[in-house]
Formats: C-alpha cells, sequence, structure tokens
C-alpha cells in the first residue's frame, strides 16, 4: 500500500470511470497493453472504476477512443501533474526565483541580536559599545568583524572572561562568561569583644580567638561579654583583637493573648428592606426609595444582573438586602477562642526574633477567669547568640 | 493429420517436462503454469493469468493455462492487475477450477 502511494506520487496517477460495454474486454486489452489497473471496480453493469499511472492513462484513452469506451477522469495527482499545471502558470518560476533571491538577500543581515550570560556586567553597556560598531539590527553580516567586538568587549569590561559573538541564522548572539570576583579580603585590626543579644541558657562554646568570659551551663544577660577580645598567655595581659567564636544558647520567646468570654455582636432583629441599584458609567443609582432610618443594619447582595453583556454599554442591577441590627452580648464559642488566641499568641512570641528552623519546643498555657480567657505561649529554641561589639 | 501429430508430439513432450519436473522437484512454473497464492480468504495473487474472462462484484473468472479459475464470494475486485500477475480482493468465498470454456471465455 505505501509503495503504491509512493508511486502515486512520484509517477502521477488518474482515477477514471470506463463506461463502455464488456469492461472485462477494456481490462484484457490494457493487459496486452501493457497497461497496470489497480482498485478496479466494477460499478455497474457497463461502467468499471479504475486507477492507473499517468503514462498508462496516455495509452488508455487512445485505447478507449479506437474501442469506442467512454473515459471520465474523475481524480488525478502526482508530481508530473503537479508539474504539468505548473507549467501552465508562467509566473510561477519568476516567483520561485524572486522568492529565493529575496531569502538570500535577506538572509545577509542581522534580523535579531541577543545578549546572554549577564549578571554583574550591564549588558546596556555592551550595546552601546557594540552598536557603535555596528553590531546592530539591520546590520549586514558580512560587515561585521566578530574578532574585533569581541576583542572590544573584553578590553571595556573587566568582569568578563570570555566573549563569543557569533551568527545563528539571521541572529547575531553575544554570549558572555562573567569572572568569578574573588571575595574581598577585610583586614580586621580593631578590638572587639561578643556580646550576648538575648538572654539565654549556654548549651554550646566554639572559640576561635579570644578569651572566654563564659561556661557552658551558665544563664547569661542581654549585653554580657561572652568572648572578650583580650589575648592573655598565662593570666597576663599580652595583646588586644577581634574576638571570634560561636556561643550556642537555650532561649525563650513568650506571647500573651487574651479576650473577654462574652462578645458583643451585631444581631438581627428580623426588620428588612430590599433595595435595588443600579451602576451606570461607574456611578450607582438607587431604584427604590430611601430605606428606613435604622441604626445599625448590615447589606447584603443578593443577586447582580449584568444587562447588555458583551455590549458597548451594559449596567449592572444589584439586589441589596438591608437587615436592621443591634448590639448584643453573647457567650464566645471557647474552642474557637482558645484557637483564636493560640494563634495570636504564636506570633506575638515569633515576633520577638527566633529563627522557625531553631525552635525546639512550644508550650500552650491556658488560663481563664470568669470573664477573660487568656493563652501564653513559650517558645523554646536554640540558637547563636553572640554579636560583635566594638570596644 | 499433421496438427494432430504436432499435438500427439507436444502432449508427449508437456508429459516427459512434468515427470522430469517431478523427479528433481523444480518448481511447476517451468511448465507455464499459473502460481496462486492466497491470504486468509482475503487476497488473491495469481501469477501468470491470461486475463478477465468474467469481472462482478460477486464472481471473477481469470483465465490461467489450461483452466478457468473462478472466485466466488462478495465484495470483490481487482485490487491489481497486471501483464502477469493480479491481486483479487474481497470476502473470498469458494474457489473453482474448470476447463476452459467456450460460453464464458
Amino acid at each position: 500500500m505505501l509503495t503504491d502511494r509512493i508511486c502515486d506520487l512520484f509517477c502521477g496517477y488518474m482515477v477514471v470511470v470506463a463506461e463502455g460495454l464488456g469492461p472485462e474486454r477494456l481490462m484484457n486489452l490494457c493487459n496486452q497493453n501493457g497497461i497496470s489497473l489497480r482498485d478496479v471496480k466494477r460499478i455497474t453493469y457497463t461502467e468499471l472504476r479504475l486507477r492507473l499511472s499517468f503514462a498508462g492513462y496516455r495509452k488508455l484513452k487512445k485505447l478507449a477512443d479506437s474501442q469506442k469506451y467512454k473515459l471520465h477522469l474523475k481524480k488525478s495527482g502526482g508530481i508530473p501533474l503537479k508539474i504539468i499545471r505548473a507549467k501552465k502558470r508562467i509566473a510561477i518560476l519568476p516567483a520561485a526565483v524572486f522568492l529565493v533571491f529575496a531569502l538570500f538577500v535577506a538572509s545577509t543581515f542581522v534580523w535579531d541580536v541577543k545578549y546572554s550570560g549577564f549578571d554583574a556586567v550591564n549588558p546596556f553597556e555592551v550595546r552601546e559599545l557594540l552598536e557603535n560598531m555596528g553590531l546592530k539590527t539591520g546590520a549586514k553580516k558580512d560587515s561585521i568583524n566578530r574578532e574585533a567586538a569581541e576583542k572590544a568587549v573584553m578590553e571595556n569590561f573587566d568582569g568578563l572572561a570570555w566573549v563569543n559573538i557569533y551568527f545563528m541564522g539571521t541572529e547575531l548572539n553575544i554570549q558572555v562568561v562573567e569572572a568569578d570576583q574573588p571575595e574581598k579580603m577585610v583586614e580586621d585590626t580593631g578590638v572587639r569583644d561578643l556580646v550576648a543579644q538575648k538572654d539565654g541558657y549556654i548549651t554550646e562554646l566554639r572559640v576561635y580567638a579570644g578569651t572566654l568570659r563564659v561556661t557552658e551551663g551558665q544563664t547569661v544577660r542581654a549585653g554580657q561579654v561572652l568572648i572578650s577580645g583580650d589575648i592573655t598567655a598565662g593570666g597576663a595581659l599580652i595583646g588586644q583583637g577581634a574576638a571570634r567564636g560561636e556561643v550556642f544558647a537555650q532561649t525563650t520567646y513568650v506571647g500573651v493573648a487574651s479576650k473577654p468570654l462574652m462578645q458583643i455582636v451585631a444581631q438581627k432583629t428580623g426588620s428588612v428592606y430590599n433595595m435595588k441599584y443600579i451602576r451606570l458609567g461607574g456611578r450607582l443609582y438607587s431604584l427604590t426609595r430611601e430605606m428606613p432610618a435604622y441604626k445599625e443594619y448590615v447589606a447584603e447582595v443578593q443577586r447582580v444582573t449584568v444587562v447588555g453583556e458583551n455590549m458597548p454599554v451594559f449596567f449592572k442591577i444589584y439586589d441589596v438586602l438591608i437587615s436592621e441590627t443591634m448590639k448584643a452580648s453573647v457567650p464566645a464559642d471557647k474552642k474557637a477562642l482558645s484557637a483564636e488566641l493560640e494563634e495570636t499568641a504564636y506570633n506575638q512570641a515569633l515576633a520577638g526574633g527566633v529563627d522557625p528552623d531553631d525552635i525546639t519546643g512550644v508550650n500552650v498555657v491556658a488560663a481563664q477567669s470568669d470573664t477573660d480567657m487568656k493563652i501564653l505561649v513559650i517558645i523554646e529554641a536554640t540558637e547563636e547568640i553572640s554579636q560583635a561589639q566594638d570596644r | 493429420m499433421v496438427m494432430k501429430k504436432k499435438r500427439i508430439k507436444s502432449q508427449k513432450t508437456g508429459k516427459a517436462m512434468e515427470k522430469i519436473t517431478r523427479v528433481f522437484e523444480l518448481p511447476s512454473e517451468i511448465l507455464g503454469r499459473s502460481r496462486m497464492v492466497l491470504s486468509g480468504n482475503s487476497d488473491l495473487f495469481i501469477e501468470n493469468h491470461g486475463g478477465i474472462c468474467k469481472y462482478t462484484p460477486t464472481e471473477i473468472c481469470v483465465k490461467v493455462p489450461e483452466l478457468l479459475v473462478c472466485v466466488r464470494g462478495a465484495g470483490l475486485l481487482l485490487k491489481a492487475l497486471g501483464k502477469e500477475n493480479l491481486i483479487i480482493f474481497g470476502e473470498i468465498g469458494e474457489i473453482i477450477f474448470e476447463p476452459e470454456r467456450k460460453d464464458v471465455c
């Protein structure tokens, strides 16, 4: 089947209906004249639908004329037929030539410039430099000296390790690799102590430089010196410098939240009034008369009707239910209140400045009086508390 | 008389060739016989045919050397018809081998 289709494509094919008495005779004549037939189907007593090659069709036509068979062409296709049809269209060849020429000419220009690999170096500065050298959209590809441009970029920008300018079709790509800058060495010559930035119970100490002023298991207060910048030998001070080290301590953060057990809420009295509003051009107009003079009320939009949707001018009609309310004191839902207070207290404790990754435990204490509920949240954390302080 | 002698001679030659092919286990195509390959009940390939005698969607009769092969079934069509071979496609019900008939061909 596939080979037939390929053959049809390259040799051309015709589907014809041969009409005449005794179609078998026509088939045998085709056979004798070397005309290969395919998909031969007898449609009626006198009609035969057959598929044959373009060359075969020419032979069959002559044969059918001589034998008084009528041929009706139903379908045709394939490259040879397309070529024959194309021959009749005299403008096609010049148009094709012009198209190829236009493509060729267009491909000799830069259509787009792409910059990649920029991070620390400003690509706009590189672009400005390259545009001055003629590397811009619309430039002729032949006129671009890539080596010189690469050299210029490298010389003008210190932060670049490698530059590559290349064409990808009509696209000019400027690809750079930035140099890894070494970290600046800062000479630390000042005298500095490490002090506690918050209260805590010391659990671990690491001293890299300086003299230790506290011990593990000691409770320290904020501002207390942990490691001093004094350098001692045998108890005698021999010099001073910047203390370095790490001090880990167990710290606590407390959050408290309380609320009354009775809450004042707006309770609906049952008196309601329906209002209708129309919104036109950003302004709201009332369609009903003014609402009764409720002292307190809540308004709920019941329905919104859009009239003239997808039209140049449209408007919306709002059905609003106005319910009169009055303040009433009702007992609060203790479970919900407790959860709300716990969350508030926890957030309050977190606001003390603890890193959530350092948290080791959370304790919640709830207390309730006749009128209030109180929640206390204590967050325990183990964290590094040292902070450098110039002497 | 001469014709009869010629026919007898050709018959004798044919029989001798048949014996040779049988003894040497040669393919019978060399005797000028047709070869038929039936795939399931949908494709029948006939090589070395002598033309179409009858062609309808329910019956196709093909002339092969010394025989008439009638294929009967439903929706029959000639998938390919070349100088030497042809393919009959369709729902083949039966294949009948008949001696050459003047009324059909």
